[in-house]
């Protein structure tokens, strides 16, 4: 009936996992019992009773058959109870299929992002559209309202102005003269130093 | 089992691993799959929080890991003693949701203030469980065939004199009979066809798990696929059928049929998976989960994975329920008791049926019908309702003989050995 | 405690098949179906579903003016429709028509509820071409009222024009498709319009973005925009002046052109009255509606009224012809001069008329303008001494410089519908053209010309012979306003030499000093013209009034061509009612391009003056500083010192004006009722304003004193400031009829 008590999963998918079993489990205990002693007691104490175990049990079993079926169970209970612990292969396990879920997790999460982001963008993109055409709709707006017309008309029956004449203008002669002079001619005497500095010091190289 | 001390409310044997590290895969899959699916859904209509859905299943997955972690150390004999209690609170439970949504066409859901939940999805467990309870009590009632003692088949008996009369077995299977329809009445009602169906067939499935004679379900069954037929070539006119179910059945059956889109989610589910092909387009890249694909994070959310991991993926998924269903089923075989096994069974049938549904339906198999994928779809009461089935499989685990590999000869001995 | 026992088993293994086998089987077998067996079909249909292939519009180009001012421009818009078939009651009927009429504005409640009475159909556009603060108007009160079945709101573009009525003949509008409809806008549609792009892309159910791989993108090309040589101050003064004139003289319409005699660019051109570009199917001339009220069939209102519309469109300055009168004499004296069969020294006596074949035509000076030279004649355009010319240039001679002035084709000007003249139909050809007809050609008479060949061929004879072609468009630019294209002024030939374009010249420059033209003269410039007047053909007792200037003088930069279309009242000559129009617009272009006006003494003395500085003296004080520089003081109120004027310092009033002084607080506003100012002198005028307390400024004025105020800026009984200046407008009536 419990024949193979402490190996109570060796029927499953991860053998291997079972011959590493003894040889990992001092480790772990050490490991264990740094952090929880009570715990750690217990793995190491069905290690090592564990083929002592085998046979008590069956013993039981066999004899409980023939005595008592409470006590059969109560000695089942019990050796149940110390199988509780998570075995190494489904930790494992667990901790890839963790890993694994992470990466795909933050990789779907860069993906929401992206797209948020896009989102974003095409709003943005019809935002502009539409500010495009607000513009050119306000300064059509403002064109019309400073239209030729409408600003002479205030400007003579609001404001009361009234047009120059002609002979009130008077023409200055641009054609010639209509520079700026830097004083000294600095500038054009600068150029030629540097120029000649130059030409000395080649001069002085080769 | 008769007696019991308060220390024994506590189980501290292990649990059966390979189905709750099978159970965490799962879990994790779907939480992976509901974020691919859901954030496009979420940035839309939930104010830009593409991980809205994703947080929250996340969130309550976690509890309900926690939850049937310690929660199956609870010594599920004592089911036994509230089953009868969660029946009726189930009864209550659904029967509230239809007054209360007295005007509504759809009358599903439950509001308590706090949360809305369907009813019909706690019903259906706590039915399990009761029938579980009741099949396994009554064994001996459900294989007798002498005349029955009912309070109702006994003058009948009397009446006919004893050359023909009511057997035990048929009394008690009318009984159980009458306890799911008791339960399903206030579902049919609320007009939720999916969850009338499922829980019939959970109910059916646990009457036949009881032993209850076989003929009678080659009756039922003859009377179900003659009604089926009958209403799928004349469901205009069946008076039960609602318009919108006759419409459901219409679009299914007329594949271009197309008012107001009658056909839009069913084939966009179709397109999606049609897209993803044999390999899947990649995890994330979805393209029909843009809108197309309406409820894609709920019922619908199998059409992207099909999409978005293809048909080996979807084959795999499918392969992942049909071994978690496997190992429940063995973790009955081997519980301690006939009750331990029902439950197991109950709820595996449970699981089974509603993924068979639920991808049946995306893949324009059946009527389509709002069945959401355990562990899958986006819906918090629901995953938990669905992490506590799987929890009462876990507790049952702890007291399993599981070290007994399926060998009927051991079993055999064993038993010969206890009588 | 019950074991679990086989018959258990092997149900929960019977139904463990069923499940698995059936149930997961028949899954797989179907997800084998569609994703493996049907895949393809489903993917190519999913694909169709997502990929959007959309137009990407082009903009279309931009208008601008000489100055880059724009003219014309595009932007989105949006279109506001509605699907009736979805409402569900009058109730909602009413709300949406009550609720939309309100919110667009010029749309009728009644016009919604009739677009919304056929129920069955999905689309009644309800308004187009809205702004967006319209639309998001629209779309809340469509959210407010949960409408969203019923009114939807499609994308649109809309041109503007911001200066509505400016230039509308020239730039013309588009249709709802944003297609030129007529002006430069037809003309160039193709160019402004550009090519759309396409773009292919993957879109949500919702049209929103999509992450996806694919993307297939033409970029839409877009429009190219023009560049006009119409200059938008130069256009100005046109319209202004136009418009005037047709108010003035109660015309049919009105119609100009001012070109750069140099490179034939159109610097303005403007048919009065216009329409507005942005709303180019309205009428709104007060007076024509007023006619059109009077159809009382609703239908032939329509159509009446459509036909207006149509009208108000058509750019007469190149569409209409009219006989151009007197001002072809012009080209007869250049002919004539280029030919040597006339020169500035030949003389003829006028006799007030002429024998040619069997008619005998008439002078317009019955009693004939005596023994004249070439310019006299001119001057007086005198009718017999331009026939003599003519029949001495022969027909031969006559119609190749008919021809050479472009007066038998197209000008070929960028814009549409110029009018194509037609050989014996608008003009004589060379084999039908008989004495008579070389007769009445040789001053213009029975034949036609369009405005723009006028103005062309007058252009050829100020530039020094060179006939130009006109053009409208000056560049080209891409969207990125590079230039894609410039246009090089056109010579098509050299029709006279430049020494008879500068005889011709001299002539046109006497005619506005002292000839028909006076009323174009302008103080400070040398303005050259000449007018015409000539009877309807097509309608009895109707006139064709027309002036046609080129200045400065010496170097000609601009030629102005007024056409002035059935004019009512006693004056309906074109040096009565044209020159002034286009003596104004002159001095105004003039002006605005910086040519200095260079006056004689005898101008100088005319001119106004500055009014000085007189606030805070006494009022003795003011009164003498005032009289000593020639103003006239007005007192207002008992002070004794003055606390302000008006005038104020600086400002310019006409010699001898008056200087109002107010000496009391609050009573610096005096106003009072404006004199009637018309039909006077320019002293009386003068007298009568400062009587009243108000400055006048002369407007018009030539150096001849037989000038009359015809129009004043502020009008008759006007309460206005004391002081104010009212420009009064003259001009002379004797001696510039010329038909």
């Amino acid at each position: 009936m419990a024949y193979n008590s402490s190996e109570a999963y060796d029927f499953s998918l991860f053998e291997p996992q079972i011959i590493e079993y003894p040889v990992k489990k001092p480790q772990q205990s050490t490991k264990r019992d740094a952090k929880r002693p009570q715990n750690g007691k217990r793995v190491t104490s069905k290690k090592k009773t564990a083929p002592r175990k085998r046979t008590i049990t069956r013993e039981e079993a066999m004899g409980g058959s023939v005595s008592s079926k409470i006590k059969d169970f109560q000695t089942e209970v019990e050796r149940d109870a110390k199988t509780t612990s998570f075995p190494e292969y489904g930790k494992k396990l667990l901790c890839f299929i963790v890993v694994c879920a992470i990466l795909i997790v933050t990789y779907l999460v860069l993906n929401t992002k992206y797209d948020t982001l896009l989102n974003e963008i095409s709003v943005v993109e019809s935002e502009i559209q539409i500010q495009k055409g607000e513009n050119v709709r306000l300064n059509a707006e403002l064109s019309s309202m400073l239209s030729t017309d409408k600003v002479e008309n205030y400007a003579e029956n609001v404001l009361g102005m009234v047009k120059a004449e002609n002979y009130q203008v008077s023409y200055i002669d641009l054609s010639e003269g209509d520079c700026v002079v830097v004083s000294g001619g600095k500038s054009a005497d600068g150029g030629s130093e540097l120029g000649g500095k130059i030409k000395e010091l080649f001069a002085y190289i080769f | 089992m008769t007696k019991k001390k308060l220390s024994d409310l506590y189980v501290k044997n292990g649990m059966d691993i390979p189905f709750f590290i099978m159970l965490l895969i799962i879990l994790a899959i779907g939480l992976i799959m509901l974020l691919s699916s859901s954030y496009i859904y979420a940035f839309h209509f939930e104010d830009g929080d593409s991980l809205h859905f994703f947080k929250r299943q996340g969130v309550f997955a976690v509890i309900g890991i926690a939850v049937i972690w310690f929660g199956s150390h609870f010594n599920y004999q004592y089911l036994k003693k509230i089953s009868i209690l969660l029946w009726f609170a189930s009864v209550l439970l659904v029967g509230g949701a239809l007054l209360q949504n007295g005007d509504a066409e759809i009358k599903r859901w439950l509001n308590l203030g706090l949360f809305s939940f369907q009813p019909s999805e706690l019903a259906k467990c706590f039915l399990i469980i009761y029938l579980a309870y009741g099949l396994n009590k009554d064994r001996k009632k459900i294989l007798s065939t002498k005349p029955s003692k009912a309070w109702w088949a006994a003058p009948i008996n009397e009446k006919l004199g004893g050359k023909f009369y009511i057997t035990t077995e048929f009394s008690t299977l009318v009984y159980y009979g009458f306890i799911i329809m008791v339960t399903t009445a206030p579902v049919i009602a609320s007009s939720h066809l999916s969850g009338t169906i499922i829980m019939l067939l959970i109910g059916m499935s646990m009457l036949w798990l009881g032993e209850c004679r076989a003929r009678w379900f080659a009756i039922v069954g003859v009377i179900v696929a003659v009604v089926v037929v009958y209403v799928i070539f004349n469901y205009e006119d069946v008076p039960v059928l609602r318009d919108y179910m006759a419409e459901r059945i219409k679009a299914w059956l007329i594949k271009d049929y197309e008012p107001d889109k009658a056909r839009w989610q069913i084939n966009h589910s179709l397109y999606a998976l049609g897209s993803g092909g044999f390999l899947g387009s990649g995890i994330g890249n979805s393209k029909q989960k843009y809108l197309y694909v309406s409820e894609c994070h709920t019922d619908f959310i199998f059409s992207i994975i099909g999409e978005e991991l293809g048909f080996v993926g979807s084959v795999v998924i499918i392969a992942l329920f049909g071994a978690l269903v496997c190992r429940g089923v063995y973790i009955g075989m081997r519980s301690r008791d006939r009750f331990g096994a029902l439950l197991c069974f109950g709820m595996m049938a449970h699981l089974g049926l509603q993924v068979m549904f639920n991808i049946a339906v995306i893949t324009d198999t059946v009527p389509n019908t709002g069945i959401p994928l355990p562990f899958f779809s986006y819906g918090v009461t629901a995953l938990l309702i669905n992490l506590a089935e799987m929890g009462v499989v876990l507790s049952v685990s702890r007291q399993a003989d599981l070290k007994k590999v399926y060998s009927m000869k051991k079993q055999k001995t064993v038993k010969s050995a206890q009588s | 405690m019950s074991k679990v026992n086989n018959r258990l088993k092997k149900r929960c293994l019977a139904l463990l098949a069923v499940i698995l086998v059936l149930g997961f089987g028949a899954d797989i077998f179907r997800l084998f179906y569609f994703q493996v067996v049907k895949a393809e079909d489903y993917r190519v249909e999913a694909e169709a579903q997502q990929l959007s292939d959309t137009v990407i519009s082009a903009d279309r180009g931009v208008i601008y003016d000489a100055n880059m001012n724009v003219l014309a421009e595009s932007a989105a818009a949006w279109l506001v429709y509605i699907n009736p078939s979805k409402i569900k009651d009058d109730a909602q009927v009413k709300m949406i028509a009550k609720g939309l009429s309100e919110i667009l504005g010029d749309v009728e409640e009644s016009t919604i509820l009739k677009k919304m009475e056929n129920r069955q159909i999905n689309y009644v556009k309800i308004k187009d071409k809205i702004s967006y603060n319209i639309k998001t108007a629209v779309v809340e009160f469509r959210s407010e009222n949960e409408l969203h079945e019923i009114i939807g709101i499609n994308s649109d573009t809309k041109r503007y024009y911001p200066f509505g009525n400016f230039a509308s003949t020239i730039i013309g509008m588009t249709n709802s498709d944003n297609n030129g409809r007529a002006g430069i806008e037809l003309k160039y549609n193709d160019t402004l319009t550009g090519i759309p792009g396409r773009r292919i892309v993957a879109r949500d159910a919702n049209s929103g973005p999509m992450q996806s791989n694919y993307e297939t993108k033409h970029d839409a090309e877009q429009g190219t925009s023009l560049v006009l040589t119409i200059d938008k101050s130069i256009q100005y003064y046109l319209e202004k002046g136009l418009s005037q004139a047709v108010k003035d003289n109660d015309a049919e319409s009105a119609y100009g052109i001012v070109m750069d005699v140099n490179t034939g660019a159109i610097l303005a051109m403007a048919t009065m009255p216009d329409y507005n570009l942005n709303e180019p199917s309205v009428i709104t001339d007060p007076e024509l509606l007023a006619e059109l009220d009077k159809i009382t069939d609703e239908d032939e209102y329509d159509v009446a009224y459509n036909n207006a519309v149509f009208l108000s469109w058509r750019n007469k300055a190149i569409s209409d012809t009219y006989e151009p009168g007197s001002v072809f004499k012009l080209f007869t004296a250049a002919a004539g001069i280029e030919e040597g069969v006339t020169s500035l020294d030949s003389t003829y006596n006028c006799v007030g008329a002429i024998q040619v074949a069997d008619n005998r035509i008439h002078c317009h000076k019955h009693e004939g303008h005596g023994t004249q030279d070439l310019t006299t004649g001119l001057k007086n355009s005198c009718n017999p001494f331009f026939i003599t010319i003519g029949q001495q240039l022969g027909t031969e001679k006559f119609y190749k410089y008919f021809e050479a002035f472009g007066f038998t084709g197209r000008t070929n000007i960028d814009l549409p519908a110029e009018a194509s003249p037609v050989a014996n139909v608008t003009y004589h050809s060379k084999e039908n053209m008989g004495i008579s007809q070389l007769s009445s050609s040789a001053f213009g008479q029975t034949f036609q010309v369009s405005a723009i060949q006028m103005i062309t061929g007058v252009s050829a004879i100020a530039n020094g012979g060179k006939l130009m072609e006109p053009y409208v468009v000056a560049k080209k630019l891409d969207q990125d306003g590079n230039t894609v294209y410039e246009k090089t002024p056109q010579v098509k030939r050299q029709v006279i030499s430049e020494s008879t374009s500068k005889t011709v010249l001299s002539m046109m420059e006497a005619v506005v000093a002292d000839g028909t033209g006076r009323n174009a003269y302008i103080p400070g410039y040398r303005v050259a013209g000449k007018t015409g007047t000539s009877e309807k053909l097509t309608v009895d007792g109707e006139y064709i009034a027309s002036f046609v200037g080129c200045a400065p003088a010496d170097d000609p930069q601009i030629a102005v061509l007024i056409i002035i279309d059935e004019p009512q009242g006693a004056v309906h000559g074109g040096g009565a009612i044209a020159a002034p129009v286009a003596g104004a617009i002159i001095e105004q272009t003039l002006e605005y391009m910086n040519v200095e006006p260079v006056y004689s003494d005898e101008e100088l003395a005319k001119l106004n003056a500055t009014t000085p500085e007189v606030i805070n003296m006494t009022v003795g004080g003011a009164k003498s500083t005032l009289k000593g520089q020639g103003f006239t003081a007005r007192v207002i109120g008992n002070g004794d010192k003055v606390i302000s004027q008006y005038p104020a310092s600086g400002q310019s009033i006409p010699m001898n004006g008056v200087v109002v002084l107010y000496t009391e607080q609050g009573k610096t506003e005096s106003s009072s009722s404006v004199p009637d100012l018309l039909g006077l002198s320019i002293g009386e005028a003068n007298r009568r304003a400062v009587d009243a307390g108000y400055n006048i400024r002369i407007s018009g004025a030539s150096l001849d004193s037989e000038v009359v105020s015809y129009r004043q800026s502020i009008e008759e009984g006007t309460q206005a400031n004391l002081g104010s200046t009212i420009t009064v407008y003259f001009k002379t009536t004797s001696g510039v009829q010329d038909d």
